[in-house]
């Protein structure tokens, strides 16, 4: 690994198309250290899918050599509002923007790698500074197809989207009984009033 | 998708619980907004970040969304304010990778 180069993560859905789509070594094919600022990993893995997120810290376990969480100020904010219940949306590529100031900071040479979910990207001027490159969920699949590293980018994002239709499938039933429940309480309700 | 939810139960924001509807309920219209959002954002239309404003909590939601519609998440043409940038990070991501089939 190159200890002058990272991979800064700066949105959940890189990290949780992979983890649904089963292919978040991929992140690992390219041999950088990847970084994942605290405040998108606390987003990622607090969110509902226990599906995605139980994968991602499972891999980031395995991989602890490789892959890092990143404290941030912006992550102490983060913990604040949540305790607070104030909204916490955009905060991960907040967190992400410290991280590479931090990292730009400490080495003169280093380079880093910030990678975006695709529709965002195009809408947005980023940073720029010279030693700081871009790539979308799309560029980096494509660019691992394109070494043969990856059967194909759509296969990637159609399991992702399929696994993600299961999961929120299984929410569905969920919600659905919970709705069932209500429903024979308010019943219940009606009755006893009678 | 409107279809999954006919004669299914569900309730509104006032939580009146309603049963066997066939005429949209107010969850109904919502999905078809969603629908209509989720449709946008596979075609590079609206951005992940509209989704979030527009009242997508997770991205799960939004692969859940397209995966029900057959959809895929986009891939952003290379195109945009950021196009060097995103060269830049390609080549990178190639010498990368050809360093480590290599090696």
């Amino acid at each position: 690994m190159n200890p002058g180069f990272s991979l800064i993560v700066t949105d959940t859905s890189p990290l949780i198309t992979l983890a649904l789509a089963g292919s978040l070594d991929a992140l690992l094919r390219p041999g950088l250290p990847v970084s994942i600022p605290d405040a998108v990993y606390v987003e990622e893995t607090r969110i509902r899918a226990a599906a995605g997120a139980g994968e991602i810290v499972e891999w980031m376990n395995a991989h602890l050599d490789q892959v890092r969480i990143v404290p941030t100020e912006i992550g102490i904010d983060q913990q604040r509002r949540l305790e607070e219940g104030r909204p916490t949306r955009a905060l991960g590529e907040q967190a992400a923007l410290e991280v590479l100031d931090r990292f730009l900071e400490g080495d003169p040479a280093a380079e880093a790698l910030l990678l975006f979910e695709d529709s965002d990207i195009a809408r947005r001027q980023v940073i720029i500074d010279e030693r700081v490159s871009l790539i979308t969920t799309g560029d980096f699949l494509r660019e691992l197809e394109a070494a043969g590293l990856i059967q194909s980018t759509d296969y990637i994002l159609g399991r992702a989207a399929e696994r993600g239709r299961n999961v929120e499938r299984q929410r569905q039933v969920g919600a659905d009984a919970t709705m069932r429940l209500r429903l024979r309480r308010q019943l219940q309700e009606r009755e006893d009033r009678k | 998708m409107l279809a999954a939810y006919a004669g299914s139960v569900c309730s509104d924001s006032r939580n009146v619980i309603y049963m066997g509807m066939t005429m949209d309920t107010p969850n109904q219209v919502i999905d078809q907004r969603r629908e209509k959002l989720l449709r946008d954002y596979a075609a590079g239309k609206v951005s992940w970040s509209t989704l979030r404003r527009r009242g997508f909590d997770d991205y799960v939601a939004v692969l859940g969304g397209l995966g029900a519609l057959g959809l895929r998440p986009p891939v952003a043409p290379l195109e945009g304010v950021n196009r060097a940038a995103r060269e830049r990070g390609r080549a990178l991501l190639r010498r990368a990778l050809a360093r480590q089939v290599s090696s």
